[in-house]
């Protein structure tokens, strides 16, 4: 909301404070101040000219040349403007001087005359939409005087962020109410006599309510008025705010609203037909244009305002074009009603609109400021387009509203802000706000009914006023004192230590333990836009009937939450490989949430912890040391098994298996138990052509950090370091290249029995010396038993059993050993 | 030559002259000193042989002789170790000065190193001093029911609150009215769940993704945010104040904090907290529009509604909370210009800032 703070000066005369104190109490009380305009800065340099000669442009018509006064020196200045007269004061802006909209101006020849400077219009001042003329400001005024003096252009407006519970600050006379409070200076009046004249206003028109969304509804009739355009001051202030003047009558019904902050709206009183209007809810179907000139299709929760013939507006919201106020319109039906704010919300939501009119109704109105609105507004019409006020007011309402009371406990404000607050405190500030302290109306009505204990017993009750719609229990009270007392006064005290017993630590989440690995396995963490498109889900082979989609995506490509965290990491890999130089040595990871409906949908639906992995390119870069080592699956590997062994996670089986977005050749689930903890290997590299990414070959895990904490083992226990030296053998021997390692591993250590501590592959080659389909192995056997030292012929003969087991088991043949 | 006399004082010290003068002329050759260490000490060095014909002394004489002789010997041969060991040293100092390495040259790294997103590092940053005061850290789902995100936090249906959260809906998979299932747009619903799980009284902090749906240079349709509950007897906005205090302390150092009264439908009062801007302290500049202030985060006293939606006892309980964006903090902590970096995963911004 723009606030002028001339306009709250006229309201409360009292306030004598400077702009930036008031700009200050703005905020400390709640109303943020935005940002803040001086008038006057846009028009530095602009000053007071005086016209001393006008001569004709010798080769253009309708141009004119001036000598223009600036109290030093004379000016030629050429000058199209038709009302520029000889001995007027002007709006003079020299050469060299940059005005409010950018423009500099040169000293240049129009038309073949030199002109310097400019004589300079309302608009082009940016004070007002005036354009059609030079400003001509005051006959006396002296040339060269700072044009902003002469004409007192030194007003600040200010923008204020208004929260949503309150609607009472979106005026003048709001805004001037609440300073008066902060300011401690008498609450101002928002009274207004009307001069009526003529007859009845009820024998020329009728408002009705049939409908009870609508509250109030009151007219009034004005005849004989003349539209034309708006003086200067209406201009002015209207342009400050924001607001585009229309015409003398729409300026005045807007020059109320931002006075009053009652949305009111003026109709042709011979354009509204049977000139009777009611309110009433729409008929499904029914269709109105409105003064945007967009046509409606209403629905029957549609509130409307309606003559003889049909709707004639959408109550709240916007009037209707065809009884709009034209410059042929003599007499009017002005408006000012109370609308539900939810309707009119529902309203302005389905036909996708947002007006002046419908932000105060959605948020509520003084329901007592009506009568005064509908008056101002009729008065100031009269002001500025003449003609005359019927007598009486047309009207109709649904009854008074009963005011709200609420109560406060001192003790209870005083614990809940953290400083001690005694009655008078309270009072003092809580009628500042126009609230009245009123007797408890539960003693009152003479309740006798002992409750357990009534809490309020020594409370204070205050009848809210009409136009603070958000105050309605005691907490809104509190803050109302708190407010006023000053945030910044409440004293930084630190909580106690806690009351609850302290447990085991909490541990740390699993996310971001694995985090830290794989930023120190050589990862850089991603974190994506959790969208991903339709065909993302399809490329990863998932199920689109799990899709979790939204009803308004930003886009086709943010259409569903992603099921995988591998497309965003693709995309990355694309990103990364475009830049300039084309980057493609690329390790990263995310951790985060997919998204998929189980079957049946629970009430929310399945949001899985994973890990997404992308390893590319070579394993470090190539420098003066490295000369460029591919990445394949077992960095990829290496790196998952440090997420498990942080896990303590064992059992683990490595199986081939089959899905769309892996490469046949190295697509592996890591199975414990039958469950899954995730899937990794080479991209497909259909996959990989789907997302653009050329080159060299990119390798992708997505593990399931849910299942992987599941099965976590338990915590590390130390294990006493042996006393006596171990005996080593090692063992080459060529195996069919089909039997995978950890079989090789797992029928060594069957086969050797306790004493085998540990064993380890040293060595796999294919090729040369190596018989077709066979791969040759090579392992370190270290054996060790724990109270004596084992003997030459013991480690043999577990040595034998080991050979004999890979011979008969694996088929393999013993090279050395 | 062979020393016929017996180690008399004389024979002696023409002994020590002679060595001292060869050892004076060998200088430091290596050669010579080892010549000059056998000729002697070897097996038939001279004074090997003096002390051996300290025997055919007689018995009288041959105390004084042998301990005479022997203190030349051990003097005579101090002195040449001394230089022997000398010459050694300069030696290997030379040695050691060939081949100088140009250690200008980039170091080795055996992997190349990782990072931690800036948001993750802040994230960590804060949920670390949340810890040091007491609170635990609560979770809660992204996708979220309207009731959890807005109706038990106070938001009206229909009302224009609503509107300060550009929501995302999400299409029920059933026959759910459209918009009972929502992105969630703040991490406050994690105070709902956490207060129907455990109660008061409560201190949790719940850090995670939430959802608006508008996508400006300065707004992404995901970010972060951190929330944080305490509720429990007697908790007020000193409270408020000094958490939050302090937490803007271990965060951004010591610096002004200002609350100015605002409005969230989940709490009453609200209020917005303000720090003194980190590139002015104060003074004003282009980042805080002159202000000298930057809005931080966004808290109040709970509302009783949203207690009492709870099952906790209003009357009984009081309590704050608190929400803040995390990316914003980290563009400020490291001045990044773009929100639109955060997201996009690329390598040469998160290389940047590895935190690890
Ligand atoms: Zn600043």
């Amino acid at each position: 909301m723009k606030a002028s703070l001339k306009w709250i000066k006229e309201i409360l005369p009292s306030l004598k404070a400077a702009p930036a104190a008031i700009e200050k109490r703005f905020n400390a009380v709640g109303l943020e101040v935005e940002a803040v305009e001086r008038q006057a800065e846009p028009l530095d340099g602009v000053i007071v000219g005086e016209v001393k000669k006008l001569a004709p442009h010798p080769d253009a018509d309708k141009l004119r040349v001036a000598a223009v006064f600036d109290g030093e020196k004379t000016h030629q200045v050429v000058c199209g403007a038709p009302n520029v007269k000889e001995g007027q004061r002007v709006a003079f802006a020299p050469a060299g001087l940059t005005l409010a909209n950018g423009v500099t101006l040169e000293q240049r020849k129009i038309r073949g005359v030199e002109s310097s400077g400019m004589i300079c219009s309302e608009a082009e001042l940016g004070i007002s939409d005036e354009h059609e003329g030079i400003l001509v400001t005051k006959p006396r005024a002296r040339a060269g005087t700072a044009l902003s003096k002469v004409e007192a252009l030194d007003d600040v407006v200010l923008e204020l962020g208004v929260t949503p519970n309150r609607p009472d600050v979106l005026s003048h006379f709001g805004l001037a109410r609440e300073l008066s409070a902060m300011f401690g200076l008498e609450r101002p009046k928002a009274s207004v006599r009307v001069r009526e004249s003529g007859g009845d206003a009820k024998t020329h028109a009728k408002v009705s309510i049939d409908d009870k969304r609508c509250e109030k509804f009151t007219g009034r009739v004005l005849l004989g008025v003349k539209v034309g355009p708006s003086p200067t001051w209406v201009k002015r202030r209207l342009k400050q705010l924001g607001i585009r003047s229309i015409s003398n009558v729409v300026d005045a019904t807007n020059i109320a609203l931002m006075e009053l902050g009652h949305p009111l709206h003026a109709y042709d009183l011979h354009k509204v037909a049977g000139q009777k209007l009611v309110a009433r809810a729409a008929k499904d179907g029914e269709k109105v244009t409105l003064l945007d000139g967009s046509v409606k299709t209403l629905v029957a929760d549609d509130l409307v305002i309606a003559d003889d013939s049909g709707p004639v507006g959408l109550a709240g919201v916007m009037g209707g074009l065809d009884s709009e106020v034209t410059d042929a319109t003599v007499d009017i039906l002005l408006e000012a009603a109370v609308f539900d704010p939810k309707s009119v919300r529902q309203s302005a939501r389905r036909h996708g609109l947002h007006t002046e009119a419908s932000h105060r109704f959605e948020r509520g109105v003084d329901t007592e400021m009506v009568e005064t609105a509908l008056d101002r507004c009729a008065q100031l019409i009269v002001e500025l387009a003449g003609g005359q006020v019927l007598k009486g007011r047309l009207v109709d309402t649904k009854g008074k509203r009963k005011p709200i009371v609420a109560p406060i406990r001192p003790e209870r404000a005083s614990m809940l802000i953290g400083r001690p607050f005694d009655k008078k405190e309270v009072k003092a500030a809580l009628t500042a706000l126009g609230l009245r302290a009123v007797k408890n109306p539960a003693a009152a009505k003479g309740k006798k009914k002992a409750k357990k204990k009534d809490l309020y017993a020594d409370a204070l009750f205050f009848e809210v006023p009409s136009w603070r719609l958000d105050l309605s229990l005691e907490e809104d009270l509190i803050e109302e004192v708190g407010r006023l007392y000053g945030y910044d006064n409440i004293p930084a005290i630190m909580p106690p230590g806690r009351r609850e017993p302290f447990t085991e630590a909490p541990k740390r989440l699993a996310e971001r333990d694995v985090r830290e690995i794989l930023a120190h396995e050589g990862y850089g963490e991603c974190i994506s836009l959790a969208f991903d498109a339709e065909h993302d889900a399809e490329a990863m082979g998932l199920d689109l009937a799990q899709a979790v989609t939204l009803a308004n995506p930003l886009g086709e490509e943010s259409r569903v939450m992603r099921m995988s965290l591998v497309p965003a990491l693709l995309r990355a890999a694309r990103l990364n490989q475009d830049n300039l130089p084309s980057v493609t040595d690329l390790a990263l990871f995310e951790v985060g949430k997919t998204f998929a409906w189980a079957k049946p949908a629970g009430e929310l639906p399945k949001e899985a912890l994973r890990i997404g992995l992308l390893l590319r390119g070579n394993r470090a870069p190539v420098s003066w040391t490295e000369k460029g080592t591919p990445v394949d699956a077992f960095d990829l590997k290496g790196s998952i098994e440090a997420v498990l062994e942080h896990y303590r996670v064992e059992g683990v089986r490595w199986l081939a298996h089959e899905v769309a977005w892996l490469h046949p050749r190295s697509a592996t689930r890591i199975d414990h138990d039958g469950r899954t903890l995730g899937l990794f290997g080479e991209l497909h590299p259909a996959v990989a052509e789907k997302y653009g990414l050329e080159g060299a070959p990119a390798f992708v895990a997505q593990l399931e950090l849910d299942a992987i904490v599941k099965v976590a083992g338990a915590r590390a226990r130390f294990v006493p370091l042996p006393k006596l030296p171990p005996a080593q053998r090692d063992l080459s021997f060529f195996v069919s290249e089909d039997v995978a390692a950890d079989t090789v591993l797992a029928t060594i250590r069957g086969a050797a029995g306790p004493q085998l501590e540990r064993v380890e592959l040293f060595d796999v080659y294919v090729g040369k010396g190596v018989p077709e389909g066979q791969k040759s192995l090579a392992v370190a056997l270290v054996f060790r038993a724990p109270d004596r030292t084992l003997t030459d012929s013991e480690v043999d003969g577990a040595q034998k059993t080991i050979i004999a087991a890979l011979e008969g088991e694996l088929s393999a043949r013993v090279r050395a050993g | 030559m062979t020393e016929a006399t017996a180690p008399t004082p004389e024979v002696l010290e023409a002994v020590q002259r002679d060595f001292s003068g060869q050892l004076a002329d060998a200088g430091r050759d290596v050669d010579e000193l080892q010549r000059i260490r056998s000729a002697f000490f070897g097996p038939k060095g001279r004074l090997t042989l003096l002390l051996k014909s300290v025997g055919q002394l007689p018995p009288e004489a041959r105390r004084d002789a042998g301990r005479l002789t022997n203190e030349v010997k051990r003097s005579l041969e101090g002195a040449l170790m001394e230089v022997l060991d000398a010459t050694a040293a300069e030696a290997r100092e030379k040695e050691l000065r060939k081949g100088r390495l140009d250690l200008s040259l980039p170091g080795r790294r055996a992997i190349p190193k990782g990072s931690l997103h800036p948001v993750t590092q802040i994230n960590n940053e804060m949920v670390d001093i949340f810890a040091r005061m007491g609170f635990d850290v609560a979770g809660g789902p992204e996708v979220e029911t309207d009731w959890h995100n807005f109706g038990a936090l106070n938001f009206p249906d229909d009302h224009p609150a609503r509107d300060m959260q550009d929501t995302f809906f999400v299409r029920p998979p059933d026959d759910r009215p459209a918009g009972s299932l929502v992105l969630r747009t703040h991490t406050s619903p994690v105070q709902i769940r956490a207060m129907l799980a455990q109660g008061a009284p409560i201190r949790i902090v719940a850090p995670g993704r939430v959802y608006r749906c508008d996508s400006d240079p300065t707004h992404s349709p995901m970010f972060h945010q951190i929330e944080g509950l305490w509720v429990d007897e007697g908790v007020s906005m000193a409270h408020l104040r000094g958490v939050l205090t302090g937490f803007i302390n271990a965060l951004f150092g010591e610096r002004g904090v200002r609350l100015r009264p605002s409005f969230f439908p989940f709490v009453e009062p609200g209020v917005e907290v303000d720090l003194e801007c980190v590139f002015c302290d104060g003074a004003g500049c282009n980042v805080c529009k002159q202000t000298g202030w930057m809005e931080i985060l966004g808290a109040g006293m709970v509302h009783p509604n949203v207690l009492k939606s709870c099952g906790i006892d209003a009357e009984k309980y009081t309590g704050f909370a608190f929400g803040l964006g995390i990316d914003r903090v980290a563009m400020l902590r490291w001045a990044i210009d773009d929100l639109a970096h955060m997201f996009r995963s690329d390598a040469r911004f998160l290389s940047q800032i590895r935190g690890i």
